[in-house]
């Protein structure tokens, strides 16, 4: 463990697919729109995910639960971010 | 005795008396509770002869081991009874808050027998059975009946209801809980058979804890597993079952226009969970001990009412071409407040359109043009189905009847099992469903084995399923069927939500928690046994009513016709080859029926008279 900044990103579905890797952790000291998150973890994974619907980003605290955001929020260093895989249609 | 009370509840409407049955470890160990237990008592209380609404037809209510334990989604019970949609077997799985009252009240179960002479709502209070008058609420609606117990018997109360639907004793009526949450016993009209009985509403509340055989290790296991299913489920607790609408369009796994068109890309859009989450959503709501939490909740005119899951969207929207999100709320409020299944219902609204194309059903015999894609007629039948009026009465009936009244090859239009509809999955698009369907106990249901998410997206290493399968293929499909109906039987006795197995629940959990819960030691392989007693008890119910490989089809829509475009365009199931391998894998005869040897090996050799019935 280090005391780096940065945000979590766990992928399920499509986002695991096109990362090949269930959790990174992105160095990051500085908030960040989530569009622009998007970009860069575009450009480290060499891959978009593509327009799939059930391609869905939100922010997951432990106690609080997921939180949905848009692609103009801010994203702060310290957050865990989803990938949400399929939303299961019961 | 540890996760058990021990006592079930046997109810004579007719005499007004209760007696209690006991079961020992034994019993609780063959046959689990839930769907093993409410089958094993309907083989008992039932035969072949018993008409639906007659007094004589159990109507039976069962929780199962896992209630009350703090096991992640184990807030459900089950209803079993004999179906007057159907005329075989129904159970239904219901969550929200009814089973765990029930078991607090101090029983495992109630087997409902006979017919009350006026109507009546039953009380079980602490150990006490009771019989109250319902005289002045039979007629409510199901969120005003629930609002008018909980006043009287208090909020910490749980109450199971039907609505009006019920009363009139409507073959799609269903039995309905936890009030405008409206968490349902949908299926196949168990609404009904209460309705039959005089029997309005139950009432339950107890403070009776069931001892665990060691509850500090399954706390530690819970609250680790609790933090999973959190993070895994966060897509479901932030969209609701309805966030899939998409995919399953893109997919071609989305019923369209009665079934028969391919793709609604565009349309889609305006109905999906994500859209609810953007303007009529006002909160989320968990079944009893979930940390998941897919349940909606949305504003309609400043009422907080239960929103439309997956399956209502799907049935009361893209099936009648309707992509009009504030009507198909209205419309799915009006389902739970009259008190009648949206998935039937969705699907008796399509065959009327579909009619009407054809002039099978007239403008003067509906009482308005039965568009497709109207909001307004999908609310204007949905109100006559509920309240078994003008055309409703005929819809009301489900499709399989209705079209057989109509004749004039209306019969084509119908989509059902057995005469239970299709929910709002297609077997053309995941194969696994065409056995499935054809197959499952109470007809056309998509959680009876509920094996298509391991043909899009999840694995299951305990099957040696260990990615997801190819939902094109029609090999190997028999034999994922029955493993995973099993899977479901085991669930459904257990008391626990399916979905977790999607998130990452195993069957060694199931396991551990078994052992926390009762101090049983079992393995996976007795876990799957049970699952398979159960499900050959069902099969067996339903081959004293008839039913064999003769009856295991499809409708000729879903068999014989492609859907033309999307996801799906061009795919149809190879029925015939999925059942011979799911026979086979179930050692059952050619005609598609248990064997004796079969019955014996499961313990089941004192059902064997249901085969010559
Ligand atoms: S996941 Fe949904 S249906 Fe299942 S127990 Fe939780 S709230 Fe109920």
């Amino acid at each position: 463990m280090t005391n780096e900044k940065g945000i979590i990103l766990k992928f399920s579905g499509p986002w695991r697919t096109v990362s090949g890797i269930e959790e990174y952790f992105l160095p990051m000291s500085e908030s960040i729109t989530l569009k622009e998150l998007m970009k860069k973890i575009g450009s480290i994974f060499e891959a978009d995910p593509g327009p799939r619907s059930d391609g869905f980003v939100c922010l997951f605290d432990e106690h609080s639960g997921p939180r949905a955001i848009r692609p103009d929020d801010i994203v702060s260093p310290g957050s865990t971010l989803l990938f949400l895989g399929t939303v299961e249609s019961g | 005795m540890k996760g058990y009370q021990g006592k079930i509840a046997l109810i004579d409407l007719t005499e007004k008396t209760s007696r209690e049955m006991t079961f020992d470890d034994d019993f609780a160990r063959k046959y689990i509770g839930g769907s093993g237990m409410g089958t094993y008592f309907l083989l008992n209380f039932c035969t072949p002869k018993t008409r639906p609404l007659s007094p004589s037809n159990p109507l039976i209510f069962m929780t199962g081991p896992f209630l009350g334990s703090g096991i992640p989604t184990s807030g459900r019970h089950q209803i079993v009874t004999k179906s007057p949609l159907t005329g075989i077997f129904l159970e239904s799985d219901a969550g929200g808050s009814f089973g765990f009252h029930l078991k607090r009240s101090g029983f495992d179960g109630l087997i409902i027998l006979g017919k009350s002479d006026s109507p009546l709502v039953l009380t079980l209070i602490d150990g006490k059975v009771g019989f109250a008058e319902a005289r002045d609420i039979w007629g409510l609606d199901t969120m005003e009946t629930d609002a008018r117990l909980r006043s009287l018997y208090g909020e910490n109360a749980g109450v199971s209801c039907i609505g009006p639907a019920g009363e009139k004793l409507i073959p799609l009526a269903g039995i309905f809980h936890d009030g405008t949450d409206a968490r349902t016993s949908g299926r196949g009209g168990a609404g009904a058979v209460m309705g039959s009985k005089n029997l309005k509403a139950i009432v339950a509340r107890g403070s009776s804890v069931t001892p665990l055989s060691d509850k500090k290790n399954l706390t530690e296991l819970v609250s680790k597993k609790n933090a999973l299913l959190k993070e895994k489920g966060a897509g479901m607790n932030l969209y609701g079952t309805s966030g899939g609408m998409s995919l399953c369009e893109e997919l071609g796994d989305l019923p369209i226009r009665n079934w028969k068109q391919g793709s609604w890309k565009e349309e889609v859009k305006a109905i999906t969970g994500q859209r609810m989450a953007e303007t009529i959503l006002t909160g989320d709501y968990g079944c009893v001990a979930c940390p998941i939490r897919c349940g909606r909740v949305v504003g309609i005119d400043g009422r907080n009412v239960g929103g439309p899951e997956y399956e209502t969207m799907a049935m009361l929207g893209s099936n009648c071409l309707v992509n009009d999100l504030d009507a198909i709320a209205r419309a799915n409020e009006l389902c739970n407040r009259l008190g009648i299944d949206t998935i039937s219902t969705g699907s008796a609204v399509a065959f009327a359109m579909e009619c009407y194309e054809h002039g099978i059903i007239t403008e003067a015999q509906a009482g308005m043009p039965l568009e497709w894609g109207s909001g307004e007629v999908l609310n204007f039948l949905v109100k006559k189905i509920g309240e078994g009026e003008g055309i409703g009465e005929l819809l009301g009936k489900g499709t399989r009847t209705a079209a057989k009244e109509l004749g004039k090859g209306a019969e084509h239009f119908a989509i059902h099992c057995k005469g239970l509809d299709f929910p709002a999955h297609d077997p053309r698009c995941y194969k696994s469903l065409a056995a499935g369907y054809a197959t499952s106990t109470r007809g056309a249901c998509h959680l009876n084995g509920y094996s298509y998410p391991w043909e899009r997206s999840v694995s299951f290493p305990e099957f040696g399923y260990n990615e997801k399968q190819d939902r094109g293929a029609d090999e190997g499909k028999g034999v994922m069927n029955a493993r995973f109906q099993n899977l479901s039987s085991l669930l459904d006795s257990l008391k626990m939500c399916k979905f977790p197995m999607l998130l990452g629940v195993t069957l060694a959990d199931l396991g551990y928690w078994m052992k926390c819960v009762t101090g049983w030691d079992m393995t996976n392989e007795e876990l799957e046994t049970i699952g398979e007693r159960i499900y050959n008890m069902k099969r067996l119910f339903n081959a004293g009513h008839g039913i064999g490989r003769d009856q295991d089809t499809l409708p000729e829509r879903i068999l014989n016709e492609v859907r033309g475009t999307g996801g799906s365009a061009e795919a149809l199931p190879d029925l015939a080859l999925q059942l011979d391998e799911y026979y086979g894998y179930r050692a059952w005869d050619e005609k598609g029926l248990p064997t004796k040897e079969k019955l014996e090996e499961l313990g089941l050799g004192e059902f064997a008279l249901w085969l010559r019935a």
